[in-house]
């Protein structure tokens, strides 16, 4: 009896040594950045990230001079999550329930090339294909791509694993149908209406990220509806903000806290490598037209 | 800029205006000049424009007045560049008369410089029938930098409040935005975490003279507001602790601050903006321009 139990934490610390080995593996191989390389008629993006399309359609975004909002799909089963509890913090911390990160990791994709950046049928083909090959990956979620206009697109996350490792069609958190009065507000006013109205419609808080005071503060915002969906809201609120740049949104889901974070960030063009080899980027302004050359 | 407005009656009785009538030609004329100067879009140099526009009018409106024309100049002459007359085409009387001229001085900041300007509508049987002029100094004004104050104000915390004050001369009323030096450095940033990767200004623009949208003192914006807002720092304090992150990790964003002249941004100032997150306790120092100009602070 005491042999049994002595191999059952042998075999307990054996799996629990392997399964942080596991984890270290797959943090040690996330790219810090995706690449886009060109080879004639087509293009291949490579990505590894627990949001592996996020990473890739950003990176091909900057490449084109494109604007691609992305939305995450309520992510909950052990089949989409991975414990990426730290280590050194679990040691630290061996009581706390560490945390969970999308269990994402490598993906590639190979589309046609744009004849023209310029062109928002070539963009929506090369994202559609990027999309497509994305899904059938076996990575976490299931997307489709919409064009909200001209060079502009929504990546919508629709599917997700259930308990028992099944697809599982999930609601698009901004397809949700809210009223708020049509009136002009002050952004930020604006912008917290919003996230509350979406947080009591759809029974998930919401909330913002940084980096978006000084520009909801200094900006008039006419805005709402009545029966329309968030997004159409959130759509109209963007593209009123005061800036000089293009600006997307990304809505990330926080397992750990089961909220979701809304971005509002300038969409971003690559410049190719800095001085230092690193990515480049400079935000996409609201006049740029021409095509980003790559 | 300084609307000029002329109204004026002629009563013009030739006999060359009204062959085969039997009434004289009235003609009111409607001209403007329009005149301006500011920074120019490249290096120290300064822009001006001189610009005569409008027409007359013809009563009664079928008056002949064949043969006679209305041809508008302007003089634009800025410490010697440009001390000519630029004209237009000569046009019929109840035509739009439209000339603008435009010089580039190259300039030293802080030196003023002399400037001339006029504009001129000439008739060709009445002879000069709009004449306005001016004269004064110009002088490149561009801010020569400001100073940045961390302040506090609750409905913000924990992100950092900073008042910005120009300096080098008198800009209420001006327009200033924030563009981007560069893709920022977080070092906050875990793979998967809801913050930027490579955090970026957001593009805003300040009415100078205005502070939290209400006025304040002279050359005085703001608020630029630097640093994670509470649910990003308890997001890095948690979840991005539990995935390696260190308590004291730095973001850096790179801000130029750029004055705006009718036509033109020009910048003026490049600010390091710093904001370091710690816990336990969850808090954070914010810092604009900290080795130059500014300060930290925390709210």
């Amino acid at each position: 009896m005491r042999v049994t139990k002595v191999l059952i934490v042998i075999i307990s610390l054996l799996g629990s040594c392997c399964a942080l080995a596991q984890q270290n593996a797959r943090k040690a191989r996330y790219m810090k950045d995706a690449a886009v390389q060109h080879s004639g008629l087509t293009a291949t993006v490579f990505a590894n990230d627990p949001r592996p399309l996020l990473q890739a359609t950003r990176a091909i975004a900057a490449e084109y001079g494109w604007v691609v909002d992305f939305e995450d799909p309520l992510y909950f089963s052990k089949f989409d999550t991975v414990d990426a509890t730290d280590p050194a913090w679990r040691a630290a911390n061996p009581s706390s329930k560490g945390t969970l990160n999308v269990a994402g990791g490598a993906f590639q994709s190979t589309f046609p090339e744009p004849s023209s950046s310029a062109s928002s049928v070539a963009a929506e083909v090369a994202l559609q294909k990027v999309v497509e090959d994305y899904n059938a990956s076996g990575n976490p979620g299931k997307f489709v791509v919409s064009k909200e206009a001209g060079r502009r697109f929504t990546i919508t996350g629709l599917e997700v694993k259930d308990e028992s490792g099944f697809s599982k069609p999930v609601p698009a958190l901004l397809d949700t149908v809210i009223t708020i009065p049509l009136e002009t507000r002050n952004g930020e006013e604006m912008f917290d209406l919003f996230l509350q109205t979406l947080s009591d419609t759809a029974h998930t808080k919401v909330v913002h990220g940084s980096f978006m005071t000084n520009l909801l503060r200094n900006s008039t915002v006419a805005a709402g509806g009545n029966g329309v969906t968030a997004r159409s809201v959130l759509s109209s609120i963007v593209s009123q903000l005061d800036s000089q740049y293009q600006l997307n949104w990304t809505l990330f889901y926080d397992l750990d806290s089961g909220m979701y974070f809304l971005n509002i960030w300038p969409a971003m063009t690559s410049l190719g490598k800095g001085p230092n080899g690193n990515p480049n980027f400079a935000p996409l302004k609201r006049d740029d037209t021409a095509p980003v050359p790559h | 800029m300084r609307r000029a407005a002329l109204y004026l009656a002629l009563l013009l009785c030739a006999t060359s205006f009204r062959p085969g009538r039997a009434q004289d030609c009235e003609m009111i004329p409607a001209y403007s000049m329009y005149f301006g100067a500011g920074n120019g879009s490249s290096g120290n140099s300064i822009l001006t424009f001189v610009e005569v526009e409008g027409y007359a009018n013809i009563y009664p409106t079928d008056c002949a007045l064949e043969g006679v024309t209305h041809q508008g100049s302007a003089y634009n002459d800025v410490d010697g560049v440009g001390n000519y007359w630029e004209s237009g085409s000569a046009v019929c009387p109840s035509c739009y008369v439209y000339v603008l001229d435009y010089q580039t001085l190259q300039a030293t900041p802080g030196v003023s410089y002399p400037w001339n300007y006029q504009a001129k509508v000439v008739c060709s049987q009445a002879g000069t029938i709009f004449n306005e002029a001016g004269q004064q100094k110009v002088s490149l004004v561009l801010p020569t930098g400001e100073t940045s104050e961390a302040t506090t104000n609750g409905a913000l915390a924990p992100e950092v409040p900073f008042i910005a004050t120009l300096e080098g001369g008198s800009f209420n009323g001006h327009q200033v935005q924030e563009s981007s030096g560069g893709p920022g450095v977080n070092n906050c940033y875990w793979s998967g975490a809801p913050i930027p990767q490579y955090p970026v200004v957001q593009g805003t623009s300040w009415t100078v003279g205005t502070v939290n949208n209400q006025a304040a003192g002279a050359n005085q914006y703001g608020y630029d507001t630097i640093g994670w807002n509470a649910y990003d720092l308890n997001a890095i304090a948690t979840t991005g602790a539990a995935q390696g992150i260190k308590s004291g990790c730095v973001t850096e964003i790179y801000q130029f601050m750029e004055y705006w002249f009718p036509g033109v941004w020009d910048m003026y100032k490049y600010n390091l903006l710093t904001f370091t997150a710690t816990w336990p306790p969850q808090e954070q120092e914010s810092c604009r321009d900290e080795a130059g100009q500014g300060e930290c602070g925390s709210n």
